[in-house]
């Protein structure tokens, strides 16, 4: 950790020498709140499953945590950034203006280059050693996996150019072949995110269909490990949180499971990731934003939301870390641009014979409408809800444990800026994923809160490493974080190291009781 | 001049407009619809996001260009996929499937099933539910080993003619000194209708990439030549409480 980690708040304020880690701080409240609150409603709520083993009620205590938890950080997200009306933004002190950073030494320039070269050979060594039937999607579908054991030795298949490759790939091939000039429109179930599949155009032709989807996703994945490196740099400055972050990225659960997938989430991924840096570099969300900025930010919005979901996570995490009060046009004009081009797209598709209604596109209403039926059913049915829909499920299979617990650890010692943008991208990743889990308890959507929870964990690596570094040398403690590192990523390589498909499985499904 | 100096400026704006141009001129009407409406839109947000960085402006003004050319020029991608499930419908008493599957004693997962005492089924994909006299008879090396019944019906079924699975036991004896078994699918005597064996794609064989034949009455053809395919007969390891070790075809 550097010297001068002296941070300014998020309301502007500089942090005080009493803002040191053992200060009570509101989020530890919330995390208390959310500790306590799971025991009453499960001993005044009597429901047999609950009780069925110390498995399935610590379950759903942790679910029951997760929601509460999730949705009390948001609140006070939000709370606070009503507050923050006419403050001054936060911006860490030893953050200088980008124009006024020093330039770096040829040396520092050769050696980032190398580790970006490093980053880069990384993602495309997972994403090689992951291709084929080896990818954890539909490695996770085969009967070994024992999830779906009614379905053929292949799994949920199907086989593109002669590779084994996840099946709902085919409902993007008559889209792919109407951007490559090749058939006319014909209504899929996917039409709505056409934004992928014309980027995945593009590879096809040269690469072939099944290289053509992986190419796409291996440029995002890519992408989202250098944003991941610019904004650890941003926020943790003067730590190799970033360059340890962009590592977790290379390695990450989310990635290896989609990343040679014919299917959007990779590239919604990156996405995702690149409109954080975005929002940071032209700190819209800080005293900076002006109107035109969010305009712009609502386009790179709209047009990751031709991706995928990317628009609510990211528009979710604007209005947590900008404030509702200080940049409400803002907030406003960036939903009404990115809505516009989404409308405008169902308009343009429709017209020419796509589809958007029905099927994948009837999810969202459906999740709502589980919700309401709960809501009906009262406190009884919200509480149960923390078991059947396995809220702990989705969060601990888009990220096990390990990677939870470092998180926590590196928000505790993170700068409070830090925490700040941590929290935001954390609520706005993983609320979605809960809102929807009544349809469908889907880990992939929680997996959108990976820039705050790898850059979280990076840090925590990076603290261990410097207290060891400080007392027995720097090679003992880049020695540490090579360690740490090197045993999550084997974690995530299971697959390929012990035919294990234990983490695949919980990143597909959504672990129920099994801890 | 100043024009000059504009076009030196908004240079990346000007080529991904005329990238995106050039694909929606050489396309027909609709896909030039789609093309424009996303080329457009994520051209824009691409020359958004590298504001300020003109060399990451360039290089991604050249990728979309790159892009562009590859997707508008050319015919023909990707072949259309093999049928992922389809039917093979046994009309008559002389029609008979044949599939080989060599016993994967090397895989692991093989290995850690027979460890873990687990037994070996066979898995063969029917439509509806079949039940004697009208149902399939199943042999091994050519020796009967069982007519399907309504008791191996394994997984969903929808709908009462819904395509699943009939799971048939099969003793380690029968796999004792062989390095591979030959199943024989054929209609139970006296069956008085048309029967349907499922088949799918073939990918990662045991034996051979044709292992699977039809015998039509008068000659012996692969699902392989004809579709890329094989009929869905599996071999499984599971233990007694349902844990499945492996599949293997």
């Amino acid at each position: 950790m550097p010297a001068d980690l002296t941070m300014v708040t998020r309301a502007g304020a500089p942090e005080k020498p009493q803002d040191s880690p053992f200060r009570p701080r509101p989020e530890l409240v919330i995390a208390s709140v959310a500790v306590a609150l799971p025991v009453p409603l499960l001993v005044a709520i009597p429901v047999a499953d609950y009780l069925a083993s110390w498995k399935a009620l610590a379950d759903h205590a942790a679910g029951l945590f997760l929601a509460i938890f999730v949705a009390g950080l948001g609140i006070h997200l939000v709370i606070d950034g009503l507050r923050a009306h006419s403050r001054r933004r936060p911006r860490t002190r030893s953050e200088p203006p980008i124009s006024e950073t020093r330039a770096p030494s040829r040396r520092d320039r050769v050696t980032s280059a190398l580790a970006t070269l490093a980053i880069l050979a990384l993602c495309t060594l997972e994403w090689g050693l992951h291709a084929d039937d080896r990818n954890p999607w539909l490695a996770s579908s085969r009967p070994e996996a024992n999830e779906d054991r009614w379905l053929g030795a292949d799994g949920y298949a199907m086989l593109l150019d002669g590779h084994l490759a996840q099946n709902d790939g085919t409902f993007l091939l008559d889209l792919a072949r109407t951007f490559l000039g090749e058939r006319p429109p014909n209504p899929g179930g996917f039409d709505r995110r056409a934004g992928h599949v014309y980027l995945a155009s593009m590879f096809i032709r040269p690469l072939g269909a099944y290289w053509g989807f992986a190419a796409a996703n291996l440029v995002a994945w890519w992408g989202a490990a250098l944003s991941i490196r610019w904004l650890g740099r941003r926020l943790w400055p003067g730590t190799p949180t970033g360059t340890i972050g962009a590592i977790l990225v290379a390695t990450g659960q989310g990635f290896i499971f989609t990343g040679t997938a014919p299917q959007a989430h990779a590239v919604a991924y990156g996405a995702f990731a690149l409109l954080l840096v975005l929002a940071e570099r032209w700190r819209a969300t800080g005293e900076g934003g002006r109107l035109a900025t969010w305009i712009r930010l609502g386009w790179l919005t709209g047009a990751g939301a031709l991706v995928y979901f990317v628009h609510l996570p990211f528009l979710l995490f604007a209005l947590l870390d900008a404030g509702i009060r200080r940049h409400w046009r803002g907030l406003a004009a960036a939903a009404a641009t990115t809505g516009a081009i989404l409308f405008a797209w169902q308009a343009v598709g429709e017209a020419i014979g796509l589809n958007f209604a029905g099927g994948n596109n009837d999810l969202s209403g459906e999740a709502l409408d589980n919700w309401a039926r709960i809501v009906r059913g009262g406190l009884q049915n919200l509480v149960a809800w923390g078991h059947y829909s396995s809220p702990r499920g989705v969060v601990v299979g888009a990220f096990w444990l390990p990677w939870l617990a470092l998180a926590a650890a590196g928000w505790w010692i993170s700068p409070r800026r830090a925490r700040d943008w941590a929290g935001a991208v954390t609520v706005a990743g993983i609320a979605p994923a809960l809102a929807f889990t009544p349809r469908f308890p889907l880990p992939r959507l929680g997996y959108f809160a990976y820039p705050a929870v790898y850059l979280l964990a990076a840090a925590a690596i990076a603290a261990v490493a410097a207290a060891v570094a400080r007392k027995h040398g720097p090679g003992a403690g880049t020695t540490v974080a090579a360690i740490l590192v090197v045993a999550l990523a084997t974690i995530t390589n299971l697959d390929v190291l012990t035919g294990s498909l234990r983490f695949a499985v919980d990143f597909h499904y959504a672990p129920g009781a099994d801890w | 001049m100043s024009g000059l100096h504009s076009i030196a400026r908004h240079w990346p704006w000007l080529v991904v407009a005329a990238a995106v141009a050039m694909q929606c001129a050489v396309a027909s009407a609709p896909t030039a619809i789609a093309r424009g409406f996303m080329g457009g839109v994520i051209g824009i947000a691409a020359m958004l996001a590298t504001e300020g960085m003109p060399r990451a402006r360039a290089a991604v003004a050249a990728a979309i260009v790159i892009g562009s050319v590859g997707l508008a020029s050319g015919a023909g991608s990707f072949a259309d996929p093999p049928l992922a499930l389809w039917t093979e419908i046994l009309h008559d008493d002389a029609m008979r499937i044949h599939h080989e599957i060599a016993l994967p004693r090397t895989d692991h997962r093989w290995r850690a099933g027979a460890d873990a005492g687990a037994s070996p089924y066979l898995y063969v994909c029917a439509r509806g539910r079949l039940d004697v006299p009208d149902t399939l008879d199943v042999s091994l090396g050519g020796d009967s080993l069982a007519s399907l019944g309504p008791s191996m019906m394994f997984g969903p079924r929808p709908q009462p003619d819904s395509v699943g699975f009939y799971r048939i036991p099969l003793p380690w004896a029968r796999l004792d000194g062989r390095d591979r078994i030959s199943v024989g699918v054929t209609r139970h005597a006296g069956t008085s209708r048309p029967l349907e064996v499922c088949g799918t794609f073939m990918a990662k064989p045991t034996f051979r990439i044709d292992s699977s034949e039809l015998f039509d009455g008068a000659g012996w053809t692969s699902p392989w030549v004809t579709r890329q395919g094989r009929y869905q007969i599996e071999l499984r390891l599971v233990s007694d409480d349902g844990h499945v070790f492996g599949a293997w075809y």
